[in-house]
């Protein structure tokens, strides 16, 4: 029974992988991904499959497959909101009158700046700016978003344009300068690729930059039909999970949402104490139903690109610490905060304190560095709401980044003091039951930038505080 | 012992500290396989910190180096040619 398989190992028949390397076994398994991509409901599931079937007949002429693919989806699927940009309050009707060749303008000037700015690290690699990217890029985006608030009409629209495209590609321009630094390799075709990647992203750069991506290349025939089979088969999972995910749309209606509970206890008639609990565990397990599915499906598309991408999501509820959920949730936003914040920390400082050192890097990545990550991914506030509203309603989202921080630190130090986690037994049970019951109670601030603005910690501490009030 | 035994003995010692026996190859990817998480990563810089006296740069750092046997020897060789 343990070795039952709702999906089966395709990879592992090796009459199956030796069918896939021939021309029809290659055409047959990305018509069959393509039809599966369809099935899911993802729009752009006819170019993806072109470009997978182009990168599976000419593998040699991969990177520049994806480089056409990249320009095409930032043409497609332009990289920032343009339905605020084309009614940013602060223009008016203005703004619906401006051209959209000028937010791609825009766009190739980013790119240019990007490009110098790459030259610069390549030629003055001890430069401040080269050897911290990461504060270069937040620094270069504050100032954006500071003058393009003092500014008004086409400089406005251009300075407001140049901010939000930057707050979409930061941690992506910053995957491809640590290439740059820590291999030596010159941008290439396959760096714009990266830059933009077809298999789709969040702000979270999946499968990060070049470099990685040149480390998980299928190398051969073989490893490119074993990595392919490996990706229908997770976006198989993904379309089971997604079937299972629907399921939980059948209690719309019986269970409010979290945001109509919130509502509702603003307006000073709050939910039924049982029903409080059942809103937020619907929150949790859609949310992480949501991250599972759109992970799993993204990296499918890699794999089936010929990247061995590891997985996004990871058994997530067996996990019997709090930083080991953190690890298996959400594995590129986790490489993300690890790569930028918790190594350059752990680097830097306490060096002659193990305990304090591990901590404090923890505590970089899992709280600032989570911080910086949301604030400049919701920079869209800045313009629709203002730059005082949108930094004062993301107090909420700092707090819960404080307590997790503090707490995926707590846990590893905890974790490293205890030696090995509990194998199985009523000690592996317990452990599970805390970790899940910690980021259900989560749930009431984690996803509050989702949420309606104007609530404060206090009311999201009001809603904590009345499940445990019958 | 070579640097090379010295860092597969470290590594399998690492491994077995998570209940993993399993052996490894040389240039197997320990953290691709998830084998090794950020953490256990640390470990190594610590280990090419205390018994090489290595100083790792961050500006530099990449965990991508460090994830094989092959990869932390070849960094100390090429740490040794300089």
């Amino acid at each position: 029974m343990r070795s039952f398989r709702l999906i089966p190992r395709l990879e592992t028949y090796p009459a199956l992988v030796s069918w896939v390397r021939t021309a029809p076994g290659r055409l047959a398994l990305v018509v069959v991904f393509t039809a599966l991509l369809r099935l899911s409901g993802f729009a752009l599931w006819l170019p993806t499959g072109a470009i997978l079937l182009a990168a599976s007949f000419f593998p040699a002429r991969r990177r520049f497959i994806f480089f056409f693919a990249a320009l095409y989806w930032i043409y497609r699927d332009p990289p920032l909101n343009l339905f605020l940009l084309t009614r940013l309050p602060a223009l008016g009707p203005a703004a619906e009158r401006i051209p959209l060749w000028s937010v791609f303008a825009v766009v190739a000037g980013i790119f240019f700046l990007f490009g110098l700015y790459l030259q610069t690290v390549r030629r003055f690699p001890n430069f401040p700016v080269s050897r911290r990217p990461v504060i270069f890029l937040l620094s270069v985006l504050c100032v954006s978003v500071v003058v393009s608030v003092h500014l008004s009409g086409l400089p406005y629209f251009v300075a407001v344009a140049a901010a939000m495209i930057l707050s979409r590609y930061l941690w992506f321009f910053a995957y491809a300068v640590s290439d740059l630094r820590s291999a030596g390799v010159a941008p290439d075709a396959g760096t714009l690729g990266a830059l933009r990647p077809f298999w789709g992203y969040t702000d979270v750069p999946f499968a990060k930059g070049a470099l990685f991506l040149s480390r998980i290349e299928a190398k051969d025939d073989e490893s490119l039909a074993v990595v392919q089979l490996k990706g229908l088969k997770l976006l198989a999972w993904s379309l089971v999970l997604q079937a299972a995910a629907a399921q939980l749309g059948r209690l719309d209606g019986v269970v409010p949402t979290y945001a109509a509970a919130l509502a509702a206890q603003a307006a000073g008639a709050p939910v039924a104490w049982r029903l409080r609990w059942a809103v937020l565990l619907l929150q949790f397990l859609r949310s992480v139903a949501a991250v599972s599915v759109l992970g799993h499906r993204i990296v499918a598309v890699a794999r089936m690109a010929g990247y061995a991408a590891p997985r996004n999501t990871v058994r997530p509820f067996s996990s019997t610490t709090i930083a080991e959920y953190y690890n298996r949730f959400y594995y590129y936003f986790k490489e993300l905060l690890a790569d930028f914040f918790f190594y350059p920390t752990y680097l830097r400082f306490f060096k002659d304190s193990p305990r304090l050192r591990l901590f404090a890097a923890t505590l970089a990545a899992a709280g600032f560095g989570n911080a910086v990550f949301h604030f400049v991914s919701g920079a869209d506030a800045v313009w629709s709401d203002g730059l005082r509203p949108a930094l004062k309603s993301f107090h909420v989202y700092a707090v819960y980044c404080l307590i997790l921080g503090v707490a995926i630190a707590v846990s590893q130090l905890r974790a490293r003091a205890r030696g090995r986690a509990p194998r199985t037994g009523a000690r592996r049970a317990f452990s599970i039951a805390v970790v899940f019951v910690f980021y259900l109670l989560m749930t009431v601030v984690a996803e509050s930038e989702q949420l309606d603005r104007r609530l404060t910690i206090a009311d999201y501490g009001l809603y904590f505080v009345n499940l445990f009030r019958p | 012992m070579t640097e090379r035994e010295d860092v597969r003995a470290f590594l399998t010692k690492l491994l077995s500290r998570k209940d993993d026996p399993k052996p490894f190859a040389d240039d197997e990817s320990l953290v691709l396989s998830g084998r090794l998480d950020s953490v256990d990563v640390l470990d190594v810089v610590v280990f090419l910190e205390k018994r090489y006296g290595f100083a790792l740069d961050p500006a530099e750092f990449d965990p991508g180096r460090l994830d094989s046997v092959d990869r932390i020897a070849d960094l100390l060789k090429r740490r040794r040619r300089k």
